[in-house]
């Protein structure tokens, strides 16, 4: 079979079945209208698209905030490590409770489920370990406060899961260096309290008999010692304070020398008020529609054709039959 | 003459010349849709066959009167004389469904008319046929709570026109 005759069949026998499967793919392209998910309250729904008959024409415009972030994550090499990345920090900034959490922060009051499903959007730029994270909303205010609480809670959440042993080790010997360092200015100023004790020690009584002299001396004795047992004490418990304090700082220096403490997440662009709407898709969606009815027809007209084919033309008649074409009719004739 | 009666003249001939080629006298006209109405097309192809449409044409001398006439089942005393060799003509739109020239198949087999060729007509335009392709007008769409109004009327046409055609070979013979 022949092309020309392929089409001829398949168009020319079956025109009204392909056009109106056109036609009807023209009307769900014009109808389906992505970006209008935000229906607010009882008309709440968790489709992305929806159909619109009727009130299309006063549907609102739409604006997206974008803002950036950088992970706690090491730089990645390729992008599928990026895009690994950038699937983590998804899998949070689109669950519903966190989503319920931003949107509670900024006070908006819209279906967790469905703007998290439909409005929040997060995508890595290259390959690099930058995220980009768009909030959707019919007020461009709202949208740009609600990308930016996304933003801090996704940094948050980072910060709680992925605090590991290291960091938790160097905050433990910050927490015991800082209680050394508390005990040995206690131990310091016990030294000099008794230091100063020792120095503003009462004089001897004006009984010079050598026995009173003796006796005072004696207490002096006793007292000096007393007292320089226990500065001795003092400064050996100081001294031990001190090198442990050396030791543990040694530590979490080795700790951070050896690259196990991450990067810190952070927010490096903050989401802005978009100055202007989202462009609607009706465009792309028409030319879908138009696309699918076409295909759909002339899938369907050959399906027919398979089954009941069609001769269509003269020649293609009087092949058909092994007989000549003597003419055409002049006029067209009618059943009865 | 009108550009119509121009192209009617030439089927005419052609099909003169049809018969001609394969000696018959009667030309039968099979329409593969039954609910067309033929006898009309079958009168003015007869009368220009025959010059009775021009009448300044003159007459071809020693030429055969041939009889066009549509394909029915009819009994024999209605051939008027002519019980000379027939041919079979189909009449059909330009776009017709293959199983539909099935039967036209199975009744020039039975026969053994030759068929003499084809008359094709513009088939209606696509707003005025049905969705598939039938028209949805009543009188073309088949009985189809009685399955025996289309192939049995066509089977029934077959076995008349086979009895006709063995009632010619006795004659002959």
């Amino acid at each position: 079979m022949e092309v020309n005759e392929a089409l001829r069949r398949i168009l020319g026998g079956h025109t009204k079945l392909v056009l109106a499967l056109v036609v009807a793919g023209l009307g769900i392209g014009l109808a389906v209208r992505s970006g209008h998910s935000l229906a607010i309250g009882q008309y709440g729904v968790h489709s992305c698209s929806r159909w619109a008959f009727g009130l299309t024409p006063s549907d609102p415009p739409l604006y997206s905030a974008t803002t950036r972030v950088v992970l706690d994550t090491a730089n990645p090499k390729a992008e599928a490590e990026s895009a690994a990345i950038a699937s983590t920090a998804r899998a949070i900034v689109t669950s519903p409770a966190h989503v319920a959490a931003a949107l509670a922060k900024v006070g908006i009051r819209r279906d967790a489920a469905t703007v998290a499903a439909c409005d929040i959007k997060l995508q890595p730029l290259g390959s690099s370990a930058i995220l980009q994270i768009s909030a959707r909303d019919f007020d461009p205010m709202r949208a740009a406060a609600l990308a930016n609480a996304i933003a801090d809670d996704l940094i948050e959440t980072r910060l709680e899961t992925s605090r590991g042993q290291a960091v938790q080790l160097v905050s433990d010997l910050d927490t015991r260096i800082q209680a050394l360092d508390a005990s040995i200015g206690d131990l310091d100023s016990q030294v000099a309290a008794l230091v100063k004790s020792s120095l503003a020690a009462p004089p001897p009584a004006n009984d010079f008999t050598a026995r009173a002299v003796s006796a005072d001396a004696a207490a002096a004795a006793a007292r000096a010692a007393q007292t320089a047992n226990s500065l001795s004490a003092l400064r050996t418990r100081r001294g031990d304070m001190a090198t442990e304090k050396v030791a543990l700082e040694a530590e979490r220096e080795n700790l951070l020398a050896a690259g196990a403490i991450p990067p810190k997440p952070t927010v490096i662009d903050p989401a802005t008020p978009p100055v202007g709407p989202d462009p609607t898709q009706r465009l792309t969606y028409v030319a879908l529609g138009l696309l699918l009815g076409l295909t759909a027809g002339v899938g369907i007209a050959a399906l027919l054709e398979t089954v009941r084919p069609t001769v269509i033309g003269q020649r293609a008649l009087g092949t058909a039959l092994g007989a000549p074409v003597l003419g055409e009719l002049p006029f067209r004739l009618e059943g009865a | 003459m009108s550009r119509e009666s121009l192209d009617l003249a030439v089927l005419a001939s052609h099909l003169r010349l049809a018969a001609e080629a394969a000696q018959v006298q009667t030309v039968e006209l099979v329409a593969v849709d039954r609910s067309v109405d033929l006898l009309p097309v079958a009168e003015r192809l007869q009368r220009l066959m025959n010059n009775a449409e021009s009448p300044g044409s003159p007459e071809v001398p020693g030429a055969r009167s041939v009889l066009v006439r549509p394909l029915m089942m009819r009994p024999p005393a209605a051939a008027n004389g002519h019980s000379g060799p027939a041919g079979i003509v189909l009449v059909a739109p330009s776009t017709v469904k293959k199983a539909d020239l099935v039967p036209v198949s199975d009744l020039i087999g039975i026969t053994g008319w030759p068929l003499l060729g084809v008359i094709t007509y513009r088939s209606a335009p696509f707003w005025r046929r049905g969705f598939l392709g039938r028209r949805l007008s009543p009188g073309s769409q088949p009985d189809r709570a009685n399955p025996m109004t289309q192939r049995s009327e066509v089977s029934e046409e077959i076995v008349a026109l086979a009895g006709t055609r063995d009632r010619a070979y006795r004659s002959e013979a």
